[in-house]
């Protein structure tokens, strides 16, 4: 009887420590997937298309002399989405549609290419380099 | 014409004039990275605004602590130069009161350029040297160095280094003021290298190395899209303002656009490659495109298209469409003319069984400035003409008000708008909401990487297992939904 009772006591404290643990489902909301595109609810913004509208900003640098160079924009395949003459010491932003697979953009001016990368639809470059002491 | 930038006559000139320019430091930029981008080199040397040690202005150089007696310890370098004649000037001062041991100097190099060696140094050749007292040395000293006779007037370029160093004690150096008698010869477009001979064949002003027209004066570059190497596709549905059954083959055009700009970084023509690939649709649709802010006048002429006789377009003189506000190309007015029935199956290329019709393709030529004169209404620059302009969309039923855009597509000045908020469509030109359903599904898709499109009365989504996915993320989720990758496609579906 006494080891009955002790049975029971363990396992009224186990229980006790199990539900003391137990962790609190919160339920979240599943939206489900369409299973049709007549059921498809598409976002205002959305374009439909493959590609995304990329914000090119380029900082210039205050230059000693005049500096004038060939800026192209280009992807990863080596294609020229941009091209111009372009001074150094001056900012230039250009809104770019670009594959939404492609995170990164190459930037060359003059003989120098410099990898930009694509972060939230924005690709931003300085002229002014960064300094490493 | 080849440009020859001839250094020698340059310097002598120059010289003659007693106009010889300088190279200057005074560090008031106060963020030495700008002077780095301007191929000025530090070493172990950074700007300082300490009030009571700062030279003059408001920012001086500072050097780490002396305790190196190496010339490579701490040391400011030149951009490259054509050294000129006279004395290399500045001011120096040390930031403690000296202990009478310590040992602090200075020494002026000038560096050879070396086109093999490492940044193009050549070695160091030593040809001055200032020691600091070793009391009082807080005092500002005015440091006048003369320019060795070997290198005055050179015609090859050189740096100068400035070296701080010493031993014993902690001090710093401050310096400010610095004037290098010579001529800027650094390119900070080309990794700082010294300015080279400019071969410009066209005398442009673009070099040939970056002229993809180094020949002609009127062209500089060419740009893509989507790219160089294949074509997007554009994809239809043609029930508007009724949804269709979204198999989007009623009609179905690869495009590629090449861009050609001047050295003005103004356009000079497009080109625009079309194949047409598909209709599967029992209309007769068009197909065109309207670049939106562009007026008519902008724009010499349109090649390359091709318009029936019997067409219910009107066209300007230069090709284009009239009555339009914004520059309209209509790049075919029949599909089934170009590409006709094969008397089997609806429309041409969506199903498998009937006869494959080959495509055709049309290479539309746009003109905006012919041999160097623009369009009377004048230039447009190249980031007025980026993609996001190209406004595509497919006219049906031969019906020109019944015009049909991607998703968004701003209507040209003869689409019906009669039409808008009819039936599926929820068009609205007060909120600038165009040709998307209430759910805000389109009649067009836009594909850059290129597109097999699916078979006759497919959904897309059939063929294409990840695009509902893709459109209900507003394309965050299987951007690739497209592509021929395991568990994507239905590929049975797909024409």
């Amino acid at each position: 009887m006494k080891r009955f009772t002790l049975i029971l006591m363990i396992a009224a404290i186990s229980g006790v420590m199990i539900t003391g643990c137990k962790k609190v489902e919160v339920a979240t909301p599943v939206t489900p997937l369409p299973k049709t595109l007549n059921e498809l609810k598409a976002s205002d913004a959305f374009s439909w298309t493959t590609g995304n509208t990329v914000e090119v900003m380029i900082t210039g640098l205050p230059t000693a002399v005049p500096v004038r160079a060939t800026l192209t924009i280009s992807l990863a395949d080596g294609t020229i989405l941009f091209s111009k003459l372009h001074p150094m010491d001056q900012n230039l932003t250009v809104s770019l549609t670009v594959p939404s697979t492609d995170k990164e953009l190459t930037l060359k001016y003059g003989s120098v290419s410099y990898p930009v990368a694509i972060v939230n639809n924005q690709a931003a470059f300085s002229f002014i380099p960064v300094l490493i002491d | 014409m080849k440009k020859i930038i001839i250094l020698t006559a340059l310097t002598t000139l120059l010289s003659m004039t007693g106009l010889m320019a300088q190279v200057t430091l005074n560090c008031e930029s106060g963020n030495r990275a700008i002077e780095q981008g301007n191929c000025w080199g530090f070493g172990a040397t950074s700007y300082s605004n300490t009030a009571g040690l700062v030279i003059s202005g408001s920012w001086s150089t500072k050097s780490n602590s002396l305790t190196n007696s190496a010339p490579t310890a701490c040391w400011i370098k030149t951009p490259w130069m054509l050294i000129g004649n006279g004395n290399i000037t500045f001011q120096t001062r040390l930031d403690g009161a000296g202990n009478g041991v310590s040992a602090k100097g200075i020494t002026l190099w000038y560096i050879p350029y070396v086109a093999a060696a490492p940044y193009g140094e050549g070695t160091p050749v030593q040809f001055y040297t200032y020691d600091f007292p070793v009391f009082n040395v807080t005092t500002v000293r005015d440091i006048s160095a003369p320019i060795p006779a070997a290198i005055q007037n050179s015609t090859s370029v050189y740096k100068i280094r400035v070296s701080f160093a010493g031993t014993g004690g902690n001090e710093r150096a401050y310096s400010d003021n610095f004037i290098f008698p010579g001529t800027y010869w650094s390119d900070p477009a080309n990794g700082c290298i010294p300015l080279a001979v400019i071969q410009d064949a066209d005398g442009d002003g673009v070099p040939d190395a970056e002229d993809a027209y180094p020949n002609d004066p009127n062209r500089a570059y060419n740009s893509y899209f989507p790219a160089a190497n294949h074509s997007g596709t554009l994809a239809f549905e043609d029930l508007w303002p009724a949804k269709g059954d979204y198999d989007f083959n009623d009609v179905v055009v690869n495009y590629r656009v090449q861009t050609v700009t001047n050295a003005a970084n103004n356009v000079v023509e497009v080109f625009g490659r079309f194949v047409l690939r598909a209709s599967g649709a029992s209309y007769h649709n068009g197909f065109g495109f309207q670049l939106n802010g562009i007026s008519p006048d902008k724009i010499i002429s349109v090649t390359g298209n091709s318009i029936g006789g019997s067409s219910i377009y009107s066209f300007l003189a230069n090709g284009l469409e009239s009555g339009q506000t914004f520059a309209n190309c209509i790049v075919f007015d029949d599909f089934f003319r170009l590409m006709p029935w094969s008397g089997s199956g609806i429309g041409v290329n969506t199903n498998p069984t009937a006869p494959h019709i080959p495509y055709d393709t049309l290479n539309v030529h746009l003109v905006f400035i012919n041999n160097g004169i623009p369009a009377p209404g004048g230039t447009v620059a190249n980031t007025q003409l980026l993609p996001g302009v190209f406004n595509y969309y497919i006219v049906a039923k031969k019906v020109r008000g019944n015009e049909i855009h991607l998703a968004g597509g701003l209507p040209t000045n003869h689409a019906n708008t009669g039409l808008f908020g009819t039936l599926d469509d929820d068009s609205n030109t007060g909120t600038g909401k165009y040709y998307k359903t209430a759910n805000n599904l389109p009649w067009g898709i836009n594909i850059l990487q290129g597109f097999d499109y699916p078979t006759e009365k497919t959904p897309i989504n059939d063929a294409y297992l990840h695009f509902i996915e893709w459109a209900a993320s507003a394309g965050a989720a299987y951007p690739d939904w497209y592509a021929n990758l395991p568990g994507y496609r239905n590929q049975a579906l797909i024409y």
